[in-house]
């Protein structure tokens, strides 16, 4: 069984007044290790399966494991809560302490580690996302990248085998948004952490393993960001954006010009005009 | 063309003889003409939000002027409330802003504070959600009740109802998803084009500000960098790197190409003129017919 | 602005004052806030000032910061100083229709002056030198016997320490928020008192607003990190007393004791 996988999950926010399903039957299963990025306009309920992934909203009906156990199990609650953890769109709202360190500590205090253990943890999650010399720091003076990043290094205290961010950069500049990624990406491939990045930023979207497109509580399609970003057409249908490198790539396959496949990147594109100009 | 706002020699100073003193505007001289529609780029602190704040004088610049139509804001400080009437401000995540009982007061809000009569506050109000594009049985709920992208239309409605002669928005799109951003930008235009007045909107997407102003301002560490036509700014894309800032993905495909030698456009904004550009070298060089 | 305001602020510094047990600077605190009021002469006065100037000394922050928070108190001690200065009993010594200076006055605005500004420096030695968490933390642990009688202790001491975090956040929305409204028209500096008080609703009613909603968010995000109350709950930095603190019991007992004993043996001034 993989990692985490959720079966035929039905949920909705309101169940008296019939409103439309926030998610409607979605199958999912993510690998350990795996960077899957979820992508999809608002209320297309990414944040609801984000959610759904440490037990802080239960299916109405279908089931959801992590790491082969049910998040339905309430005993289980806090067990999954340690392996999942949850970063939230607005970095304001989730630091809970006065000092940067003080913040990264919260989780690891909650699980009752000792003391000189979350030391070294908060260390160690510090370095990994780079804000080790912000240590002593007071979090109102960080910038909005800065800050991000601390509230991954609070949830990787906890020594989680997943993250999930709910648009952790939705809030932020293009610099803010490139620290977060380059975190994200250097955890991954680093520490082998399995990511779940939920964005409506294509040009994030296309830097992770896999892409599932959501869209109505449904899942679109999904696969490799090639698979995904060659079917202009869908996307285009259900107005998500694509690369610019990917729609002039496509442009030019409609009028004959041939490409392996089409480029994700800028770096990708030049190189395949490069070669088709000679 | 008419100068509608004009910076002269401005620079402004924070916690000014503190240890904390910081220079956030730095000897900003330029002119903005009526109609034009300017974008501002920039990273975050390179003083963009400080300029943006002494062009309706919520900050009062320590050196230099603020021209509106000629006139110094700053004449006589007891009218300044009257230029913020003129230069309409939407800051970021406006939506925080809204306080009223229903959408129609907090629309109304500006125009009431402005004078106006009921008649011409209804007006204006009617015309504001119209160029919102908000529907007319929103304004009589609770703004709380909306959703995120109409609690955004809602207040920049509330700003665009005091139906200023300079409208400012500084990332009027930041948080919102791709059909949100879309539908919101192209509004801005439309109101552009109808109401034909000057707007000044600061973004971070250079996708975006490719798409839509005629000049930009490039700010970079308190300084104006550049000031020029679209097209001019981001065919400068190698300068605009160095000092941090981006250009849209599709210049800076075609710009690389360029620099490669091959006979292509120095500034191109938008995937169909890449398009273009290349079918016709492609068709000239026999590649494609 | 209000963000210019020093008192409540935190240095991150490593003097000895910051290292001691956070416990031991809350009840030298109250210690030193009770034997200021129970100076009765200049001696006594002078006691006191010596140690406030060493503590000022000792806490590694610039005494500029200690004059900074000293500001926004300096009208309350100006009026109680001067009130005093008029109030006082005995033979005039400078007289004016029923205004009249006595020594006694004179030495009463002396002292609650330097009361004044001992209890300001004091208070704000300890914010200076204590982080938020470790302030909350020290008075979670002080008031722990209160469990006993179901007073939810670790609940009220993790309020405060969330209050303490979220101030500068809600102070900078408050800027912003008022620009916003500035620069729809919003008048805020003209009017009489009620339409003042009228001006803030456009201010208030966003700010509450948005308060809730990261109240909302804020519980969301303890509760993805296993928050589930107090029980069971480490500490990374756990306070403990050590000979430091011993050595600042110590001081503070003799500055005491040099206090009473010029009570006892030299004649009152007030």
């Amino acid at each position: 069984m993989d990692f985490i996988s959720l079966e035929n999950v039905v949920f909705s926010y309101n169940e008296e007044f019939e409103s439309p399903r926030a998610l409607d039957s979605v199958s999912l299963d993510i690998k350990k290790g795996e960077f899957v990025a979820l992508l999809g306009h608002n209320g297309c309920g990414k944040s609801t399966v984000a959610k759904h992934l440490n037990a802080m909203l239960l299916p109405d009906s279908g089931k959801v494991f992590v790491d082969g156990d049910d998040t339905a199990d309430e005993e289980k609650t806090y067990e999954i809560r340690k392996k999942v953890g949850l970063v939230l769109q607005n970095p304001d709202n989730q630091l809970v302490a006065s000092i940067v360190e003080e913040d990264v500590a919260f989780g690891p205090e909650n699980l009752g580690i000792p003391p000189k253990e979350i030391r070294e943890r908060v260390d160690y999650a510090l370095k990994a996302v780079g804000m080790y010399d912000f240590r002593e720091d007071a979090p109102y003076k960080l910038s909005g990248g800065q800050k991000q990043r601390v509230a991954i290094a609070g949830v990787l205290a906890m020594m989680p085998e997943c993250i999930v961010l709910d648009e952790p950069t939705a809030m932020l500049d293009p610099n803010g948004r490139e620290e977060v990624m380059s975190t994200l990406l250097k955890l991954n491939k680093e520490k082998n952490m399995t990511v779940v990045l939920i964005t409506h930023y294509m040009d994030e979207a296309v830097l992770a393993d896999r892409v599932v497109v959501m869209d109505s509580g449904k899942i679109l399609t999904q696969g490799t960001p090639y698979d995904v970003f060659s079917q202009i057409e869908l996307l285009k249908k259900h107005r998500l954006d694509v690369p610019q490198a990917t729609e002039l790539a496509y442009k030019l396959c409609g009028c004959g010009v041939k490409f392996d496949k089409l480029p994700l990147n800028a770096e990708e594109c030049v190189a395949m005009l490069r070669e088709v100009l000679g | 063309m008419s100068s509608i706002l004009e910076l002269k020699n401005l620079s402004f100073i924070y916690g000014i003889k503190t240890p904390f003193e910081k220079k956030a505007v730095d000897n900003v001289s330029l002119s903005i003409n009526k109609g034009e529609f300017i974008g501002i780029i920039g990273h975050t602190g390179s003083g963009k939000s400080t300029l943006i704040q002494m062009l309706n004088g919520l900050i009062k610049p320590t050196e230099g002027q603020v021209l509106f139509n000629g006139e110094d804001i700053w004449q006589n400080p007891k009218d300044i409330r009257k230029i913020r009437f003129k230069v309409g401000m939407v800051f970021q995540y406006p939506e925080y802003q809204l306080f009223e009982e229903t959408v129609y007061k907090d629309i109304a809000f500006g125009p009431t504070n402005m004078g106006k009569t009921v008649q011409e506050t209804d007006a204006a109000v009617k015309k504001a959600a119209e160029f919102t594009g908000l529907n007319f049985n929103l304004l009589q709920k609770s703004p709380f009740d909306l959703s995120g992208g109409e609690k955004r239309r809602a207040a920049i409605a509330g700003v665009i109802a005091m139906d200023p002669e300079v409208l400012v928005l500084d990332e009027p799109t930041a948080g919102l998803d791709p059909v949100g951003r879309e539908v919101l930008l192209s509004q801005i235009v439309q109101y552009h084009k109808k109401r034909k007045n000057t707007v000044i909107l600061v973004s971070h997407s250079m996708e975006d500000i490719a798409r839509v102003a005629d000049k930009i301002i490039v700010m970079s560490k308190s300084r104006l960098v550049m000031f020029d036509k679209t097209r001019e700014v981001f065919s400068r894309g190698r300068e605009l790197e160095k000092i941090g800032l981006r250009v849209p993905q599709i210049t800076k495909i075609m710009l690389e190409l360029k620099e490669c030698g091959y006979d292509l456009p120095s500034s191109v904004l938008t995937v169909d003129e890449a398009f273009s550009a290349l079918s016709s070298l492609l068709k000239k060089e026999g590649k494609i017919w | 602005m209000v963000r210019d305001v020093a008192f409540g602020q935190y240095f991150s510094e490593k003097s000895v004052i910051h290292r001691l047990d956070p416990r031991a600077k809350i009840l030298l605190l109250i210690a030193y806030l009770v034997i200021i009021f129970c100076t009765f002469n200049y001696f006594s006065l002078l006691i006191v000032t010596i140690f406030t100037v060493l503590m000022i000394m000792l806490s590694g922050v610039s005494p500029k910061f200690y004059f900074k928070s000293l500001k926004v108190i300096i009208f309350i001690v100006i009026i109680t100083s001067v009130l005093n200065l008029f109030y006082g009993t005995g033979e005039p010594l400078w007289q004016w229709g029923v205004l009249k200076i006595t020594l006694n006055g004179i030495n009463r605005a002396v002292f609650v002056t330097v009361r004044i500004v001992c209890l300001i420096i004091a208070s704000s030695c300890l914010t200076f030198t204590t982080s938020p968490t470790e302030l909350t933390d020290a008075i979670e642990r002080l008031m722990k016997p209160l469990n006993k009688i179901h007073f939810p202790v670790h609940e009220i001491a993790m309020m405060m320490s969330l209050a303490l975090r979220f101030v500068p956040t809600l102070l900078e929305e408050t800027d912003k928020i008022m620009a916003a409204q500035k620069a729809r028209g919003a008048d805020m500096d003209s009017g009489n008192l009620i339409a003042r008080a009228k001006a803030l609703i456009p201010i208030l009613i966003p700010l509450f607003v948005s308060a809730f909603r990261r109240a909302y968010d804020i519980a969301t995000a303890m509760e993805c990190r296993c928050y589930r109350g107090g029980s069971g709950r480490t500490k990374m930095k756990s306070i403990h007393m050590s000979m430091r603190d011993a050595v600042a019991f110590v001081l503070t007992a003799l500055m005491i004791l040099g206090v009473i004993l010029c009570n006892l043996f030299i004649t009152a001034v007030i």
